[in-house]
C-alpha cells in the first residue's frame, strides 16, 4: 500500500534508536524514518497501522485526508475498507469530495450497505443533522454530481 | 446561506431554463470564469448556478430522467434546513401525454408534489398561486410542466413535453416552419416506426440553428423576441412564467 504512494519503497521496519522504537521506510539501499517522508505519508502509515492492529470495535479519524496526495487517499480509503470488510466500525469527518468519490469507487455493494453519510448543522448551539445511506450517497454524486460536504 | 433549486430531467431543460433565466434578468456567473455556491463550493459538470437580480442563488439541477427527478427531490426536501437552506425547489417534468387525446392531468401533479412534501411536513398546504407552502410558508414547491395547449398542427409534436411547448412557440412565430419541417420528415426513408417528439425539434435546430448546436438550441431559442413572445404567451398559461419571474426577482 505505502509502495503505491512512495516509489521504491521495499519494506516497513521497526528499527530501534536507543530503546526507542522507530518505524522506518526501507528503500532499496537505505531507510528513512516515516516521520522524515512527509506529513501525508506519516499521515497514511500510521491509519493503515491504527487499522491493521485492531481486531473489533470503533475507529475514529478526523479529516484522514488532510496533507495528503490523491493517491495517498486512495489508499486511505483501501485500507478504511479493508478495516470495514473485518466487521471495524469506522466513524471518519471530512471535507474532501475525493474522499467520498474514492469511498464509492473502491466499494462494493455491501459495502455500500454498511455506509451512512451524515451532514451536520450547527445552529445557534443546536446540532441538526441529515442521513444518507450508501445507495443515496452514490445517487448524488454519481446522478447529480452534488457537493456532499 | 440559501438557494433555490430547480430540477429538471436533463441538459436540454437546463439549457432551455438558462436561456429563460438569462431572459428574465439573471446573471450567468460563468462568463466569469469558475462558479461556487453560497457556501463557496464549487458548482461543477452538471448543474449550472445563477444570479437572480438581488443577487439570490439558483441552482439548476439535470436529474437524468424523470424518476430521478422525484428522488432528488426528496433528498432536497429532506435537506432542506442545511446550508444553503432550500428557499424555493421547482420541480420541472414531461407530462408525456398526448395533447389531443388525454383528458385527465396524468404524471406529476401538484398534487402528487404536495403528496410528497407532506412526507417532509405534514402540514404542507397548497397555496392560491397553485405552489406548495412547506414549514409554515417558509419555503415552496412549485411544478412546472412543459405544456403547450395547441391543436394539432403540422409541425407540432402531440407529447406533452419541452420539445412539443419549443416546437408549437416556433410554429406560432413562424407559421412557414412547421409544414417544412413536417414535409421533410414525411419524405425520410424508413422513418423510424414510434414518432419521437424530438425528431422536429432537431430538424427547426437543424433548419435555423445550426451553429448553435443541440443543446444550445433551447437557449438561442429566448434570444429571439417573436419566440420569446410565444413561449411566454404558453408558460403564462400553465403559471410556469410566474414560479420563473419570483426566482429571477
Amino acid at each position: 500500500m505505502i509502495a503505491e504512494v512512495v516509489p521504491r519503497v521495499k519494506d516497513l521496519e521497526i528499527l530501534t534508536e536507543g530503546d526507542m522504537p522507530i518505524v522506518h521506510l526501507v528503500f532499496e539501499d537505505y531507510s528513512v524514518p516515516v516521520a522524515f517522508a512527509g506529513d501525508g505519508v506519516y499521515s497514511l502509515v500510521r491509519l493503515a497501522l491504527e487499522l491493521a492492529s485492531r481486531h473489533q470495535g470503533v475507529v475514529l479519524f478526523e479529516e484522514p485526508e488532510v496533507h495528503q496526495h490523491p493517491a495517498a487517499i486512495c489508499q486511505t480509503v483501501r485500507a478504511i475498507l479493508a478495516a470495514i470488510r473485518r466487521d471495524i466500525q469506522v466513524v471518519l469527518t471530512t471535507h474532501s469530495l475525493e474522499l467520498i468519490d474514492y469511498i464509492l469507487a473502491e466499494s462494493t455493494d455491501d459495502d455500500l450497505g454498511k455506509l451512512s453519510l451524515y451532514r451536520l448543522q450547527l445552529d445557534d448551539g443546536a446540532l441538526s443533522s441529515y442521513r444518507m445511506p450508501g445507495s443515496e450517497v452514490e445517487f448524488a454524486r454519481s446522478q447529480i454530481e452534488d457537493d456532499l460536504r | 446561506m440559501s438557494e433555490s433549486v430547480i430540477l429538471c430531467e436533463g441538459y436540454f431543460d437546463r439549457a432551455f431554463w438558462a436561456g429563460w433565466l438569462k431572459h428574465l434578468g439573471c446573471e450567468d456567473p460563468s462568463t466569469r470564469g469558475p462558479v461556487n455556491d453560497a457556501l463557496g463550493r464549487p458548482v461543477s459538470q452538471g448543474q449550472f448556478m445563477y444570479r437572480s437580480k438581488s443577487e439570490k442563488y439558483i441552482r439548476i439541477v439535470p436529474c437524468g430522467g424523470k424518476p430521478q427527478v422525484r428522488e432528488q427531490a426528496r433528498r432536497q426536501l429532506g435537506q432542506r434546513n442545511m446550508d444553503p437552506r432550500l428557499v424555493r425547489l421547482v420541480i420541472t417534468v414531461d407530462p408525456d401525454v398526448n395533447a389531443h387525446t388525454s383528458t385527465e392531468a396524468t404524471g406529476l401533479t401538484i398534487q402528487g408534489v404536495g403528496n410528497l412534501a407532506r412526507e417532509y411536513d405534514p402540514q404542507a398546504a397548497e397555496t392560491a398561486d397553485r405552489d406548495i407552502a412547506i414549514d409554515s410558508g417558509e419555503r415552496l414547491v412549485s411544478l412546472v410542466r412543459w405544456e403547450a395547449e395547441d391543436p394539432p398542427i403540422a409541425g407540432v409534436p402531440s407529447r406533452q413535453t419541452l420539445e412539443r411547448l419549443v416546437c408549437a412557440a416556433i410554429v406560432a412565430a413562424y407559421p412557414d416552419r412547421g409544414p417544412a419541417v413536417d414535409t421533410w420528415l414525411q419524405s425520410r426513408p424508413d422513418p423510424p416506426p414510434v414518432p419521437n417528439p424530438k425528431e422536429p425539434a432537431w430538424s427547426y435546430m437543424a433548419g435555423w440553428y445550426a451553429e448553435a448546436g443541440c443543446e444550445a438550441f433551447y437557449r438561442v431559442i429566448w434570444d429571439d423576441p417573436t419566440i420569446r413572445a410565444q413561449l411566454q404567451a404558453r408558460l403564462t398559461k400553465f403559471g410556469a412564467w410566474r414560479v420563473a419571474e419570483v426566482l429571477a426577482e
